[in-house]
């Protein structure tokens, strides 16, 4: 018997009592799958906000014409059973015949699709009005089939619409009230069914249990989990509290070694990081000055001694897992300070210079703030004199998006298709973020866009990439490898969506 | 006392203008601007002039900031837009966290603070009042995400015992009925819930108290002391009344109105000052809700929760008064 008299022991056994008591509650059932977001979870309208976690989920619950399968490499049907290319302008789409709404209503029609296009064209509240920019209209053609009309050749079309455009019942629309059917109905066709959405909180999702082809080792329900912290995420995945922990950024991967219950699975994403240039403030109006940058950054240094190894370096603007990737570009920058030296001197800068202001985010992406610092420091030793600014992202964002940052350190996001993004900031007047401008280069976008043949596509995207490199408006650096903590148990192979596609997922 | 109260009430009228109106100004000023922060990164200008429209932000100032205060004397903070829901109902969901929050973390506190702020000043000089000291200072400098993170790594990460985050576990079937997690669990006999509710709840509200220990611990003290030096307490112990009897009935009755004061003051610091707690322990109270309106230049919904803060605040220190009037017997007599 345990004499609880002596002090010691008294505290053990409170301890251990309150460790019974308590840590019970920490663990989770073995149906569920809880999986940690950093997504600020807004709202439950499907086209109110603009992130991949909400794509994802939307197109999970309510659907979506299809999805681009990393693993396969190739764009899959998910509403749309096939589609077919008319003409230069024309897409043709069939929807699948074999759906049941949750609720038990007919599978997915023209009219849905159309009222959702509608939706993301005249809401006030919608976010969405990007993707389907280059549509000029969509046509019904019988009440299974309809076809998209663009407003010119557009042969990223699939990459555009594909995982973001979700399509919503256009009765369910009507019986609940419009808008607020999204709160009281948010009853789709896809393989998931929401449960609850707690703003900020959570995001239960069940799994439908009358999908087509449902995978029976997928999770019966699923919880996104709203952890901003990555401590708490690794820590909450240690307790059990998680199954899969992601965005652990590399300074706190050590925490997960050695765990016997823990694995760490690692993909590289398709979120570009690069230095950007603005062309219109000098001394960036000058090629040589913005290669001597390229030439001066030793990307390898920094992936391995502040990044831990977890990023992929890039050569050229299009990385590994986007579409079109094949090899690396065959003229790449070097590293090479003696060179960037010298490019400074023919530009007009033997003696030193030119000043230049280089702004960051602190916070945003992963070591920014120490990225920004080596960077500034290489830049240096190669005879730039370097300010280094360090605002809030809103404030630097803000500035790039009109044109005013003259040089920055800036992840793309969603950058699958690498035509759409790199025509954003690299085409003559389609945004001021870069303000670059070369003719050869607009008259390949045209080309890119007009071009269907997937192979004779990729050629043009090399040439883009080969001619951007040259010309360094940007230096692309890397893409950062998402990393994420996964419980042992859990069939979970991680993407450059960074998203989960959960009937993959088992556990 | 309804006089003393109104004027109290009125008195806040011209605070509130004053804080509106800094607000508005201060959020003006902050550089970005929230339909580039909050639209999609491929979203083009046209889309961004769309929005600013929609917003009113294409107006002139002057006539923005009419429309804030006639929004603002009918209480109507506007939309967010970032949420795309009402700001007072946004606050309304929030609210119920923090003053949660705010509740348990004083009662950790005072719990905490004012024995140890009695305990040192009856033992001024002693061990015991070092040790008290230096808890406060390691209390009010100790900043508030590196405590939380502390307890969260050591807690929950190392020995286990409670939550990392959150407030309550996943999917409980509790019906909402005040908002606050542990009275609707109480309310609907939800023991289990409760207990839940109660550890999500321990860590962050911990971590709140920390900084507060320090000032109620130091605000005590200093009652204590003081009180002890007046007349009535000498005349107390010359009477040869123990020890025990003059804490009891002389020194601590005279003490509680400094320590009020500072309690009641702190609840308004605790609600107003949660926000970095809040976002490390991914609260979902009045504070994430700010970081997250400031971040994205969310204008109605930042200058909503502000003035929000502000009639907390006031409402407080009204309660404050009101409370002294009932414990101190001298200031009934001195209005009558």
């Amino acid at each position: 018997m345990i004499d609880c008299r002596k002090p010691s022991l008294r505290m053990a056994v409170i301890a251990a009592a309150l460790a019974s008591a308590f840590s019970a509650s920490a663990q989770t059932d073995n149906d569920t799958l809880v999986v940690t977001t950093t997504d600020t979870l807004v709202t439950r309208h499907p086209y109110a906000e603009s992130s991949a976690q909400m794509y994802s989920v939307w197109c999970q619950v309510y659907g979506c014409l299809g999805r681009y399968n990393y693993a396969a490499r190739k764009f899959e049907g998910l509403l749309a059973e096939r589609w077919e290319q008319l003409d230069d302008l024309t897409w043709r789409f069939h929807l699948r015949r074999d759906l049941v709404r949750h609720d038990g209503g007919p599978g997915p029609t023209t009219a849905d699709v159309l009222h959702s296009y509608n939706q993301v064209m005249t809401d006030p509240q919608s976010q969405g009005r990007f993707y389907l920019s280059s549509v000029k209209e969509i046509r019904r053609v019988d009440d299974h089939t309809f076809d998209i009309i663009t407003k010119e050749p557009t042969s990223s079309l699939l990459g555009q619409l594909f995982d973001k455009f979700t399509i919503t019942s256009e009765e369910i629309f009507r019986r609940e009230g419009g808008v607020a059917s999204y709160n009281t109905a948010p009853i789709g066709w896809g393989p998931y069914k929401l449960r609850n959405f707690a703003i900020s909180e959570r995001i239960t999702l069940d799994r439908n249990e009358a999908y087509p082809g449902k995978v029976e080792s997928s999770p019966r329900t699923v919880v996104f989990r709203r952890i901003q912290e990555p401590d708490q995420r690794v820590t909450a995945l240690l307790n059990g509290e998680v199954h899969i922990a992601r965005l652990i950024p590399p300074q706190l991967v050590g925490r997960l070694d050695n765990v016997p219950s823990v694995e760490v699975r690692r993909s590289p994403s398709n979120e570009p990081m690069f230095i950007g240039f603005n062309a219109k403030i000098k001394p960036w109006d000058d090629p040589r000055v913005r290669r001597a940058a390229a030439m001066a950054i030793n990307k390898d240094i920094i992936i391995q001694r502040i990044l831990f190894g977890m990023a992929n370096r890039l050569d050229g603007p299009v990385g590994t897992e986007q579409v079109c990737y094949t090899t690396p570009i065959a003229n790449r920058t070097p590293y090479d300070v003696q060179g960037a030296r010298k490019l400074l001197a023919e530009a007009g800068y033997a003696n030193g210079g030119p000043a230049v202001d280089f702004y960051t985010a602190a916070g945003r992406y992963i070591s920014d703030r120490q990225v920004g610092e080596a960077i500034t420091q290489m830049l240096n030793q190669a005879g730039f004199k370097v300010t280094l600014h360090t605002p809030e992202f809103a404030s630097l964002w803000a500035n790039v998006r009109a044109g005013k940052a003259p040089m920055y350190y800036m992840g793309r996001g969603l950058a699958l298709e690498p035509s759409e993004w790199l025509s954003q900031y690299f085409e003559t007047g389609v945004t001021p973020r870069i303000s670059y401008s070369n003719p050869q280069l607009d008259a390949l976008f045209d080309k890119d866009r007009k071009t269907f043949a997937f192979e004779e596509r990729c050629k043009i995207i090399r040439e883009i990439s080969q001619l951007i490199d040259t010309e360094a408006p940007a230096i692309f650096l890397w893409n950062h490898q998402y990393v994420s903590g996964v419980r042992k148990g859990v069939r979970f192979v991680p993407d450059a969506s960074g998203e989960l596609w959960l009937p993959d997922v088992g556990l | 006392m309804l006089r003393h109260i109104a004027g109290r009430v009125l008195g806040a009228v011209p605070v509130v203008l004053l804080v509106a109106l800094g607000i508005f100004a201060l959020v003006r000023l902050a550089p970005g601007d929230a339909a580039s922060t909050l639209a999609a990164e491929d979203a083009t200008e046209a889309d961004l002039a769309r929005m600013r429209a929609q917003w009113g932000l294409d107006q002139p100032v002057l006539v923005q900031f009419f429309y804030f205060l006639t929004n603002l004397a009918r209480l109507d903070f506007g939309t967010s837009y970032r949420y795309h829901a009402p700001v007072t109902e946004l606050i309304g969901q929030r609210l119920p966290a923090t003053i949660e929050l705010a509740v348990i973390a004083l009662l950790i506190a005072a719990a905490i603070a004012v024995p140890l702020g009695v305990a040192t000043a009856l033992r001024k000089g002693s061990w015991l009042d070092g040790l008290g000291s230096l808890v406060a200072v390691l209390g009010v400098s100790a900043p508030s995400f590196w405590i939380g993170i502390l307890l969260v790594l050591f807690v929950s990460g190392y020995l286990n015992l409670l939550p990392s985050s959150g407030r309550i576990p996943l999917d409980v079937p509790l019906r909402e009925m005040t908002g606050f997690v542990l009275i609707d669990s109480l309310l609907q006999g939800q023991v289990g819930v409760f207990r839940q509710g109660l550890e999500h709840i321990l860590l962050p509200a911990t971590t709140l108290a920390f900084g507060m220990i320090g000032i109620i611990a130091r605000i005590s003290r200093s009652a204590v002391i003081d009180v002890g030096q007046e007349e009535f307490v000498v005349t107390a112990v010359a009477k040869g009344l123990k020890r025990r009897e003059v804490v009891r009935n002389h020194l601590l009755p005279n003490a509680t109105v400094p320590i009020i004061t500072i309690i009641g003051l702190e609840l308004g610091t605790l609600i107003s000052g949660s926000i970095v707690v809040e976002v490390v322990f991914s609260w979902p109270g009045l504070g994430s809700l700010l970081y997250s309106a400031v971040t994205s230049r969310d204008i109605p919904l930042t200058t909503g929760i502000v003035i929000s803060y502000t009639f907390i605040f006031i409402s407080l220190n009204v309660l404050v008064d009101l409370v002294y009037v009932l414990i101190d017997p001298r200031l009934r007599v001195g209005r009558a």
